[in-house]
């Protein structure tokens, strides 16, 4: 009997410890989404943009977990991702696929609030469910932000958001305030006060895991000598189509405007670090072109573009004719007519169509059938 | 103020007409599952589709000519990974005793653990990797990527950058191509073509959607063009003539794709 009882405490000993072992061990894999970005500033007030706003305190939350991670004396241990981490548009549907494709443990969405009336204020958080690891999770984070902030306890909440419905993993999507309110605008604005919401989404995700709340230091490390500098990097850019050099070129690096080719179709990038990155050209007559680069430090990377022109007149009614059936009693209707101003006059009207169909179809909700990327 | 138009006008609101009624002339969808139902996938005879619930919960079949709908597992996040053998049984992965495991379901219902493959091409790092005799290559730049899909004759990879949508790698080539905004993209049986969905957002909610085709040596083009309808999750049947896809609201539709 007591044979078997002592065999009964190893095992339970042994199961209790791998469990502990397991769960302290593994690194949780955090998501952090900044909302909105790039062409999509999200809300706005009081000079604030909430995509700046949400980057700013995610990026911050970010580096709290990641050194908390190196801290032994308390906190846990996580694995971190960014949906962004420069002020760029990430469509919803990229965000939560990433999060998928990741198997990642939790989500969490930053965002601000913002509302035509300027008394709307306080803070509040959204899971998918009332009830479950999300809504734990939205609770403890929108616990923790309201004794950071003091702001006005708008309460845990369900909401069908986009992250929220197509995640796989628990999530919430948090509103810090709201950006058009005087008192919240205050908190928004300040460098100080992210930090501190951004640390009581360490403290919410820390509970959410059954530790006690950690505010960690970064571990005594001997000084780093400082580094030698890096050469920078150089991209030069040559635009030519089969006519020859191509001037005014628009040249973008990471699809960030940098300037025009001169009248050799020649453009100098330089002063870069080294890096992946996407160069691309286009001019308003010719077919935009891209191309990856992978810059190393100190080179010279050479990249020739070389530009297709977009369709002329005859090859755009082709266009109108041929790619949209619907169209194609109009569009011809408006070309005879054109054309009993002359050539140049239907040109130009063909050329007017077929911008005002781009511009319909670009502005639209939804793209027409045909459109080509 | 009265509202004289000249033929030059009329003209362009006929265009614009035209324009808006283009989606008319679209493939005829028809739904055949509905009731919380997410991302397709045709079985390897065409007669069954394998589908997951909202947030990728739970794993269940549906008989395409019947419309039944058969769930196997009532777990959270089994959806995400999961897809048919080539036998018909259903590969997933699912947590089990701590970890993530790679799991496969019989027909007849019974789970076991399957050897992890060792994957020619996978994401590591926001970065994706093809494995190759010589060694690891790393095959994508300019964006973090992710979901990176092996075509079916292995000769190109398909995969997502969070900024810039979805992108081909012709691997005896080493060209990267963008082929532009978008997500999930997905293979057709013949490696040459991928549908895949290009979405429109407010930044909280997903607002359209729509199946594009992308064919190696051509621009891609879109297949739906319904402002009513939200289509995602696009796959191919077996033989290739018809695209499955959810509408974002749990029903499950089959289009045509035509002589493509």
């Amino acid at each position: 009997m007591k044979g078997a009882l002592a065999a009964l405490l190893l095992i339970l000993s042994t199961t209790l410890t791998t469990t502990l072992g397991t769960s302290s061990a593994l690194a949780q894999s955090i998501v952090i989404d900044p909302g909105h970005g790039g062409g999509d500033p999200g809300g706005t007030g009081l000079g604030l943009e909430e995509k700046n706003i949400v980057l700013d305190t995610s990026t911050r939350f970010r580096d709290l977990l990641e050194t908390d991670t190196e801290d032994t004396t308390g906190g846990g241990a996580w694995t971190t991702h960014l949906t962004r981490e420069t002020d760029e548009f990430i469509e919803l549907a990229a965000r939560s696929a990433y999060a998928n494709a990741l198997d990642a443990d939790r989500f969490l969405s930053v965002h601000a609030n913002a509302f035509a009336t300027a008394s709307a204020n306080g803070t509040e958080t959204f899971s998918y469910s009332d009830t479950g690891t999300g809504a734990n999770l939205r609770n403890l984070i929108q616990e923790e932000m309201v004794a950071a902030w003091q702001l006005t306890d708008r309460g845990n909440k369900t909401g069908n958001f986009s992250v929220l419905r197509n995640t796989a993993m628990p999530a919430e999507l948090h509103e810090l305030g709201f950006l058009t309110n005087t008192t919240d605008a205050q908190k928004l604005g300040d460098a100080d006060e992210r930090q501190l919401a951004a640390l009581a989404h360490l403290h919410g995700l820390q509970r959410h895991y059954g530790l006690a709340p950690h505010t960690p230091t970064s571990p005594m490390v001997p000084p780093i000598p400082p580094a030698l500098p890096r050469p920078p990097s150089t991209i030069d850019i040559t635009v030519a189509d089969k006519f020859g050099p191509v001037a005014n070129a628009i040249i973008f690096l990471n699809g960030m405007k940098r300037g025009h080719s001169d009248d050799e179709g020649f453009f100098r990038i330089d002063e870069l670090q080294a890096a992946d990155v996407l160069i691309s050209a286009q001019t308003s007559e010719h077919f935009a072109v891209e191309t990856p680069v992978q810059l190393r430090v100190g080179e010279v990377a050479l990249v020739q573009f070389q530009l297709t022109a977009v369709p002329r007149r005859d090859e755009l009614d082709a266009f109108l004719n041929d790619d949209a059936p619907q169209a194609e009693m109009d569009s011809g209707g408006c070309s005879q007519a054109g054309s009993r101003g002359g050539a140049t006059g239907g040109a130009a009207l063909s050329l007017f169509v077929f911008l005002m169909l781009l511009y319909t179809r670009s502005s639209s909700t939804k793209r027409n059938k045909k459109v080509t990327s | 103020m009265r509202l004289h138009l000249q033929p030059f006008s009329w003209c362009i609101l006929g265009t614009l007409l035209a324009s808006s009624l283009a989606s008319a002339n679209e493939p005829v969808a028809t739904e055949v599952a509905k009731g919380n139902l997410v991302a397709p996938q045709f079985s390897p005879d065409g007669t069954r589709l394998l589908v997951t619930g909202e947030r990728m919960h739970g794993i269940a079949e549906v008989t395409i000519a019947t419309g039944d709908v058969r769930w196997h597992l009532d777990e959270a996040r089994v959806g995400v990974h999961s897809h048919y053998l080539a036998d018909g049984s259903i590969g997933f992965r699912a947590k089990r005793a701590g970890r993530m495991r790679d799991l496969t379901r019989t027909a007849a219902g019974k789970i076991s653990e399957s050897p992890k493959p060792k994957a020619n091409v996978f994401a590591h790092g926001d970065k994706i990797y093809l494995r190759t005799a010589s060694g690891l290559e790393k095959i994508s730049s300019g964006d973090r990527f992710f979901a990176p899909k092996l075509s079916p004759d292995a000769t190109k990879i398909a995969f997502t950058g969070l900024a810039t949508g979805v992108h081909v790698y012709d691997i005896a080539s080493r060209s990267q191509t963008r082929i532009g905004a978008g997500t999930s993209p997905a293979w057709s049986p013949d490696s040459r073509s991928i549908a895949f969905e290009r979405t429109e957002d407010d930044g909280h909610n997903i607002v359209g959607s729509d199946v594009w085709i992308w064919t190696e040596g051509a621009r891609a083009t879109a297949l739906t063009s319904t402002d009513a309808r939200i289509e995602r999750h696009p796959s191919w049947s077996p033989d290739g003539s018809k695209i499955a896809f959810d509408n974002d609201k749990g029903s499950i539709f089959i289009v045509d794709v035509g002589d493509r």
